[in-house]
């Protein structure tokens, strides 16, 4: 446990680290003050299922109140699933002590709000070195030695180490986010929208160091996301999430090349261009995403979905795999 | 698409010329609008683009002169919207003017509408200040503009407050008010950030077809150039205070001059392609109240020379309707 090189842990490229199977969470909604009885039940997430692989990138994108939020708190423990499990390196993290011990340090977060997920009480060197202090046993010395690695690593310098947060712009508080997620050699670090707080300019920074930093230590990132043309760029993965469900898994190329839910069809045409010559199919989804406490029978989608038929508003449709590695929930394949 | 060159014959209704917008801080001046210039003409939209603290917000707020005296003032310069200067008029002149000539929608929905009103009575306001009209008439009105920006049973909906819409309607109703007294310049601040995708594409088109009906100008204030690409037919790109590029769209995006917005553009990621690695602008935007003598972009710029730290360059024309400040430009 105390191991500051983890180079004897480190997995091969594509091997799978980390499996979410059938994760289902749902928060009792109740009324009453005194008797209260629940009412119904927020799907939030509604039966979906994924893996991590070391040295790639889950993207996970969607709108508002789609459950991607709630995934990624799962992912980092801090919600417990209502059913299903999440099996890291083979072991279930909710029945084994000992699996969950590791997990813990071996998952990690960043998250989208640079201004609020550092404490502004501490300096730069006690962030970065909590993480160490809590999970292992070393001396003082071998802390700030590596404090200053990490710094190193994403690209500060180590006079940087005394300074509180709010000496830092945006973006150099991001790095130091990243530097503490990195600091106890995670597996897995979860990406919580990392750049959608920063300026143009500094999210290629951002984007860039978190490429190389992954090139590096072979780490797997889950990324939330809700713009898909940072998921083009960063991910090996997407899964496309609506109302609770993954209607699309696939891979980043086969995505773009081939989306074929006609959610993942609405997203990209609604997804802005990248030159004013850009011919999109004008796809304009009518409403709005449905109550997650009520939704639609069938398929979740068929209110909005321009391609329904008459069985998607009665057959709830399963998961079916197009090409290698594909997968998606629609009645049209 | 209507582009710059079949707009050119259109009337300008809003024209900036030299505007500088300073604050005083105990750090010094700080020249948050530092002389720009522009002219936007009748059913036209300019976009106006940069990165946080460049001055597109204070340039917003000068526009509507809602600059807060002290510690901001217009120091120099003139906006001339439809015939008259409105910098050195009064407030009870500017009050007249906002909302009815020129309005503004801003960022959040949440935060721009009252909480304690109905959406109904808020619309209301916004007409009963401008027009002369009875009552009556204020509400058909009223719902006359919910029902444009597509607001469904507009007229039950109207004794609705601000926390029973959704965000994409609240930002509507937020249209809805700008549009109530026939404006002939809208601003539009970042209206779609906090929309999600599918919603924000609902509200451009609507903004667009609202555009269309009324031969209305709009400025579009925003970070993002997929916005741009998708909504303006002009840009100008701001960097620390100043316009560095200002031109049609397609120069913009097929010719860009100078090389902030060349290293801008590049370090988008694209949805249509892949990009094996992003352009990376290295360093951060130099501090308002300190700016240095030469191009503010000099200690970023890839293709720096000495000329660029010893002075400012002059705003250069690089083709017909296409201007840039940068050395680089012969």
């Amino acid at each position: 446990m105390t191991t500051i090189d983890s180079s004897e842990t480190k997995a091969e490229r594509g091997q799978v680290l980390l499996e979410a199977k059938n994760l289902k969470k749902y928060f009792p909604v109740t009324k009453g003050l005194l008797i209260s009885r629940t009412t119904g039940h927020i799907k939030a997430v509604d039966d979906i299922s994924f893996a991590l692989r070391a040295g790639e990138t889950l993207g996970v994108v969607g709108e508002s109140g789609c459950g991607k939020s709630t995934t990624a708190k799962m992912m980092l423990m801090l919600e417990e699933p209502t059913e299903g499990s999440i099996l890291f390196e083979g072991g279930d993290v909710h029945n084994s002590a000992a699996v969950r011990k590791s997990y813990r340090s071996s998952v990690q977060a960043v998250f989208q709000d640079p201004w609020s997920s550092l404490n502004p009480r501490m300096r730069v060197k006690d962030i970065i070195a909590e993480p160490m202090v809590i999970n292992w046993n070393i001396t003082k010395a071998e802390q700030q030695e590596r404090v200053m690695k990490l710094l190193n690593d994403v690209g500060l310098n180590e006079y940087h180490s005394n300074l509180f947060p709010h000496e830092f712009s945006g973006g150099q508080r991001q790095r130091l986010a990243i530097a503490r997620a990195l600091a106890l050699n995670p597996r897995v670090i979860v990406l919580d929208e990392p750049v959608s707080a920063l300026d143009v300019s500094i999210r290629a920074q951002i984007m860039n160091l978190l490429k190389d930093l992954q090139e590096t230590y072979n780490v797997a990132y889950m990324l939330i996301a809700h713009d898909l043309a940072t998921v083009r760029y960063m991910c090996t993965w997407v899964a496309v999430m609506y109302l609770g469900q993954i209607v699309e898994l696939s891979p980043v190329q086969e995505l773009f090349n081939n989306p074929s839910h006609p959610y993942t069809k609405a997203l990209m045409s609604a997804a802005l261009p990248s030159h004013p010559d850009t011919e999109q199919e004008e796809i304009i989804l009518q409403g709005e995403v449905p109550s997650p406490l009520n939704p639609p029978p069938g398929c979740y989608f068929h209110p909005r979905c321009p391609a329904a038929m008459d069985r998607c508003s009665v057959d709830t449709p399963v998961v079916k795999e197009i090409s290698e590695g594909h997968t998606l929930t629609c009645h049209l394949f | 698409m209507v582009t710059a060159d079949t707009r050119i014959d259109t009337e300008v209704v809003l024209s900036v010329d030299d505007l500088r917008t300073h604050f005083t801080t105990r750090w010094g001046t700080v020249k948050a609008v530092d002389g720009i210039s522009f002219d936007l003409r009748r059913g036209e939209t300019l976009g106006i683009v940069g990165e946080s603290g460049c001055g597109k917000s204070v340039t917003m707020l000068s526009l509507m002169r809602l600059i807060p005296i002290p510690p901001g003032k217009i120091v120099s310069g003139s906006i001339v919207l439809d015939g008259e200067d409105i910098v050195p008029i009064s407030e009870q002149e500017m009050a007249k003017i906002r909302g009815s000539k020129i309005a503004l929608i801003i960022q959040d929905p949440m935060t721009s509408l009252n909480p304690v009103f109905s959406i109904g009575d808020q619309v209301e306001e916004a007409i009963k200040i401008h027009q002369d009209i009875p009552k009556r008439s204020i509400t058909d009105r009223a719902l006359e503009v919910l029902r444009k920006v597509n607001i469904p049973a507009a007229e039950s909906r109207v004794k609705d407050y601000p926390h029973q819409m959704s965000g994409g309607m609240r930002q509507r109703v937020v249209g809805a008010i700008g549009i109530s007294c026939q404006p002939q310049v809208l601003i539009a601040d970042e209206p779609t950030t906090s929309l999600d995708v599918t919603i924000q594409a609902q509200y451009l088109k609507l903004l667009k077809d609202i555009q269309k009906e009324s031969d209305l100008s709009i400025i579009f204030i925003t970070h993002d150039f997929g916005i741009v690409a998708k909504m303006c037919d002009r840009v100008a790109v701001m960097y620390a205070g100043r316009i560095v590029e200002h031109g049609s769209v397609r120069d913009i995006f097929n010719n860009p001059s100078h090389p902030y917005t060349e290293a801008l553009l590049a370090s988008v990621p694209r949805m249509d392609r892949v990009v094996d690695r992003l352009y990376s602008i290295e360093g951060q935007p130099p501090p308002l109240h300190d700016l240095p003598v030469g191009c503010a972009f000099a200690n970023r710029c890839p293709v720096v020379m000495d000329k660029c730290i010893e002075t400012y360059p002059e705003i250069k024309a690089v083709s017909d309707g296409h201007t840039a400040a940068c050395w680089k430009v012969e």
